[in-house]
């Protein structure tokens, strides 16, 4: 099913050892047809959901005949409805995503991890859509279900190309209003900007009832700060810069990402948003294990 | 020609002024001259040139500033931390920066005051100085100056010596080098600073230091050359005996040091460290040579004082006209006195020995000398108030060697002139102490003869070396004043030959006169020869010259005392007319560096052989019939030293600087300061590593909050 136009993306291995294990939606999905994922509505699965008393104009196929037999009253036995997701992969392309310290940058990874989930939903049978934010809106593939969807959403994904000024918190609130079935949404990003508009973003969504993911992507030299001379630091996202005394200004830097992370941890967890900080050192694939994994012993708890 | 300031160049032809220069200073110095006095801040270096890269400090600013143009770039995504961060931190980051760019400015002013060779006093202090004109070299070649130092160390007028030169070679081209040794006083230029190490006039010698005479020397040097500026480098060991810090002079001196035009400088090198090994001092308390059956002997009253008791038994090597026999001396207490009898034989009227320890720190202080002859005819008088008491006295001090008694002189004190003072062995003194009225009297004790004083009837207002009568005591009917130590070893009231002490536990005291001044004022010479129990003293001795002023605090009168029984008054007027009696002999004792003028013109060669000089080292000495003994002074036996605020007091306002062994012993007298500079640039550097550390941040009391901008 990987092309060889997606080999620089989508890891064979690592799609054979992770396709095992189907992704989950936490919420009740509004699918188009019939798939792995819970809906809102009664449907004709074989999970039992309740009874319900006739009324008429009800499928008389669906009528309860033992119920019927021993109490003489008309029931209906309701079953779940199970239907595919459609999952949003929402994709920061702002400037601090090219920013990596080590082999990849964090659009890279991102990228890797993308394109990978991607194949994986489309292959379960669900649909999956693309939304590039720069500064606006870059790329918006809505999503779908057959592989050549696939096969245009891998070659837009490796052709992006990250810049700019961060426009997530308002391409996030237009994918809010844009979307009106309950979906997946799985959002990449370092979320450097401004983290008030940003939950306000991922609140909108959540009210909206999408199943809402945050892989926050951050490369660990942001996070220690190891620099021991002086440097001028370039802002990725513009054309500031800054010289700095990392000696100095490292306790104070730690303590206000600290506190950034902080605010963003509180706040998904608050909405119900599945929170997940990654950083670059960590292998992509484990990252995905983990978050497959974990989905699914959260789904069969629910149920 | 090295030395030169860093604004001018040197005339070519050395720094030493010509006759015009010598009045006025040389113009090419700004230190010469009426300018001079106050230029003591100025600061002399060997390669004034490089000071003409003084500019160069200012390297690490530009070093700074281009480096803010150019540090490494980072692209960085959390750009709103970094911001943020530095916008708080600003203050200390400036704060460490303007530290750090301080700490490499000094750094780099260091390096190059370090590679312009600063020419600096050793210690810190007199950092920076001007070349002086004159530079005098005083040196204390006492014979405590022989004393070595530490463990292993060498002699301290070797380590003077050493400092001294290694100092004064860096002004041999500037300065003028004048030697003033404490033995001649005689000022001597030196060609070099190195002849100092050699000079025979820096050798040791065995007699006693005069610092206010050579400063005298100096000042007298001087006045008479009128030089510009002159520093007196002083090497001694601050024996207190030597400084004389009582000595009027001391004010006079400090201030015509001071009235001078010139600026004088003052240098100590204090070579004060204690000795490294034991040291032990022997001294002949005295001698007396007597007839018995026909045969000569002579007995030696001897102490030895050592500074740690090492040993039970010190061997004592005596030598007698050249014959030597080891003597063992057993020591009891750090302070031990013993008595040494030897029979002189029927024949032999004179001759000459000596008494030796073996060699410690200080082998200057272990020998002592003596000679023997012909005895002189004893003869004392008697000078005294009260009539029962001269009577008493007149008895005591009689002559009984022959078959008829001859009863001792009695004089009244105005016939003092006619006394005919060469033939005198003994004066015995009862009116009040004669201070400067009688100046004979206190020749006569300087040149070997004996004094005793007893208490006058009215006070007076005279002391003789700070020693003075004071009040009339009186015992109670049931509490007679005793006597409660005296000194069976040695001295007038030791025991007899045959071991049998003289009874003064017996004595009844009703009535003494105490005395004053001799615990202070006199420091080592005096002594208690017999105290009461309460610790006041009934004999006391106070050494003078070669002789000895005896002070008895009672008197031969029932009213005072039962000395008029005379077991105890008489064998101590005797003994004491013995020992004035020594001086009549053929032979002649002398102190190094205190000879009298009569020893002078008679021609001494040394008893042993070999060279050694009469006026300066100890030894026997022969003229003909005549034998000269020759001991080191007792100054140089005390071991009290002046402390550096007492020198500081006795130089008053002259510029002074103390190096002090005990606690600056590396550090050389005069030299370049260039390990001043050199260790400063080190810790300038290591400060500034450790501001550049990573890990370093201010402490939290420095955490700055932002001001609203």
């Amino acid at each position: 099913m990987a092309p060889d136009r997606q080999q620089s993306l989508i890891d064979s291995r690592v799609v054979s050892r992770l396709m095992a294990q189907p992704l989950y939606a936490r919420r009740d999905m509004e699918g188009t047809v019939s798939g792995l994922h819970k809906s809102p509505h009664r449907g004709s699965s074989v999970e039992f959901a309740e009874y319900r008393q006739y009324v008429h104009g009800d499928d008389l196929r669906r009528l309860d005949w033992r119920v019927l037999a021993r109490t003489d009253r008309y029931y209906l036995k309701e079953f779940e409805a199970e239907t595919n997701l459609r999952a949003y992969f929402a994709l920061d392309l702002s400037g601090s995503m090219r920013f990596g310290s080590g082999e990849a940058n964090k659009l890279a990874y991102a990228q890797k991890m993308l394109a990978t989930l991607a194949w994986l939903v489309i292959r379960q049978g669900d649909a999956a859509g693309l939304l590039a934010i720069g500064s606006d809106t870059v790329l918006d593939l809505p999503p779908r279900r057959n592989p050549a969807h696939l096969q245009l959403l891998l070659e837009s994904l490796e052709n992006l190309k990250s810049g700019g000024q961060t426009g997530l918190p308002s391409g996030l609130h237009e994918l809010a209003d844009r979307i009106r079935r309950r979906a997946l949404v799985i959002v990449f990003s370092d979320c450097f900007c401004d983290v008030e508009s940003l939950m306000a973003s991922l609140r909108h969504l959540s009210y909206q009832r999408h199943d809402v993911v945050m892989f926050h992507l951050l490369d660990p030299q942001e996070l220690q700060f190891n620099f021991n001379r002086p440097l001028r630091f370039i802002d990725l996202e513009g054309q500031a810069s800054q010289v700095a005394e990392p000696s100095v200004i490292r306790d104070e830097y730690l303590r206000r990402i600290n506190q950034f992370l902080e605010t963003l941890q509180k706040g998904c967890r608050e909405f119900g948003i599945d929170y997940r900080r990654v950083q670059l050192t960590d292998k992509y694939e484990t990252v995905l294990a983990d978050f497959l994994i974990e989905r699914s012993r959260m789904v069969a708890n629910i149920r | 020609m090295r030395r030169c300031w860093p604004t001018f160049s040197s005339s070519g032809r050395g720094w030493w002024p010509t006759s015009d220069e010598k009045r006025f200073g040389n113009p090419a110095r700004p230190d010469a001259g009426g300018t001079q006095g106050n230029s003591s801040g100025g600061v002399t270096f060997l390669q004034p040139l490089i000071l003409f890269g003084l500019p160069l400090i200012l390297l690490p600013v530009l070093i700074h500033l281009l480096n803010r143009l150019r540090h490494r770039p980072q692209v960085w995504g959390a750009m709103q931390f970094i911001l943020a961060a530095t916008r708080s931190s600003v203050d200390r980051a400036r704060l460490k920066q303007f530290l750090i760019l301080l700490f490499r400015v000094l750094a780099v002013l260091a390096l190059i005051l370090f590679l312009s060779r600063p020419f600096a006093g050793g210690w810190l202090g007199w950092a920076v100085s001007v070349a002086p004109d004159v530079i005098f070299l005083l040196v204390d070649r006492s014979a405590s100056m022989e004393t070595k130092s530490g463990e292993g160390g060498a002699f301290r007028r070797e380590e003077v010596l050493r400092t001294m030169s290694e100092a004064a070679e860096e002004f041999e081209g500037t300065s003028h080098l004048v030697l003033v040794d404490s033995a001649t006083r005689h000022p001597q230029t030196l060609d070099a600073a190195a002849d100092l190490l050699e000079h025979p006039l820096a050798a040791a010698t065995d007699a006693a230091a005069d610092i206010p005479s050579m400063l005298q020397a100096a000042l007298s040097w001087l006045i008479k050359n009128e030089v510009g500026n002159a520093e007196i480098w002083l090497g001694s060991d601050l024996q207190s005996e030597s400084w004389r810090p009582g000595d009027s002079r001391w004010e006079t001196l400090s201030g015509k040091l001071q009235a001078l035009p010139q600026t004088i400088k003052i240098r100590i090198v204090s070579v004060d460290r204690p000795a490294g090994s034991a040291d032990a001092q022997l001294t002949l308390q005295n001698q007396v040579r007597r007839e018995r059956a026909g045969r000569r002997e002579a007995v030696f009253s001897l102490e030895i004082n050592t500074s740690s008791l090492e040993t039970d038994v010190i061997p004592v090597e005596f030598t007698l006209n050249g014959v030597s026999t080891e003597l063992q001396v057993k020591m009891d207490s750090p302070q031990q006195g013993w008595t040494h009898r030897t029979d002189l034989g029927s024949s032999d009227s004179s001759g000459w020995g000596s008494f030796a320890l073996p060699a410690d720190a200080n082998s200057r202080n272990n020998a002592v000398y003596f000679v023997y002859g012909e005895g002189g005819e004893p003869r004392a008088s008697v000078v005294g108030e009260l009539g029962a008491v001269n009577s008493v006295l007149q008895i005591a001090a009689g002559d009984y060697r022959g078959e008829a008694a001859a009863l001792a002189d009695l004089l009244p004190n105005w016939q003092l002139s006619d006394l005919n003072w060469e033939e005198q062995s003994l004066v015995v003194w009862q009116e009040p102490l004669p201070g400067d009225s009688a100046p004979e009297l206190e020749s006569f004790i300087e040149a070997g003869g004996a004094a005793l004083f007893l208490p006058p009837h009215e006070l007076g207002t005279n002391d003789l070396a700070g020693i003075r009568w004071s009040r009339i005591e009186e015992a109670g009917a049931d509490s007679l004043f005793r006597v409660g130590r005296w000194d069976r070893l040695a001295g007038p009231l030791s025991d007899t030959d045959e071991g049998l002490g003289l009874p003064l536990e017996d004595l009844l005291i009703h009535q003494r006169r105490n005395l004053t001044g001799y615990e202070t004022g006199t420091g080592a010479a005096s002594s208690l020869a017999a105290s009461f129990r309460d610790g006041s003293p009934l004999l006391l001795r106070l050494t003078r010259g070669r002789g000895a002023a005896w002070f008895l605090t009672t008197l031969p009168h029932p009213d005072w005392s039962s000395l008029t029984d005379g077991d105890v008054l008489v064998p101590l007027v005797q003994r004491l007319l013995q020992l004035g009696t020594l001086r009549q002999e053929q032979v002649a004792y002398a102190t190094a560096g205190e000879l009298s003028p009569a020893i002078t013109v008679m021609n001494w060669e040394p008893a042993g052989g070999g060279e050694k000089d009469y006026r300066w080292h100890a030894g026997v000495y022969r003229s003909e019939d005549h034998w000269l003994a020759v001991n080191r002074s007792p100054r140089e036996d005390s071991t009290a030293t002046v402390t550096s605020e007492v020198v500081r007091r006795l130089f008053g306002e002259l510029p002074l600087a103390i190096r002090q062994e005990q606690t600056d012993r590396t550090e050389p007298l005069q030299g370049e300061a260039w390990r001043l500079f050199l260790l400063g640039m080190l810790i300038f550097l290591l400060v500034e590593s450790y501001l550049t550390m990573p890990q370093f941040s201010f402490p939290k009391f420095m955490t700055f909050r932002m001001a609203p901008s």
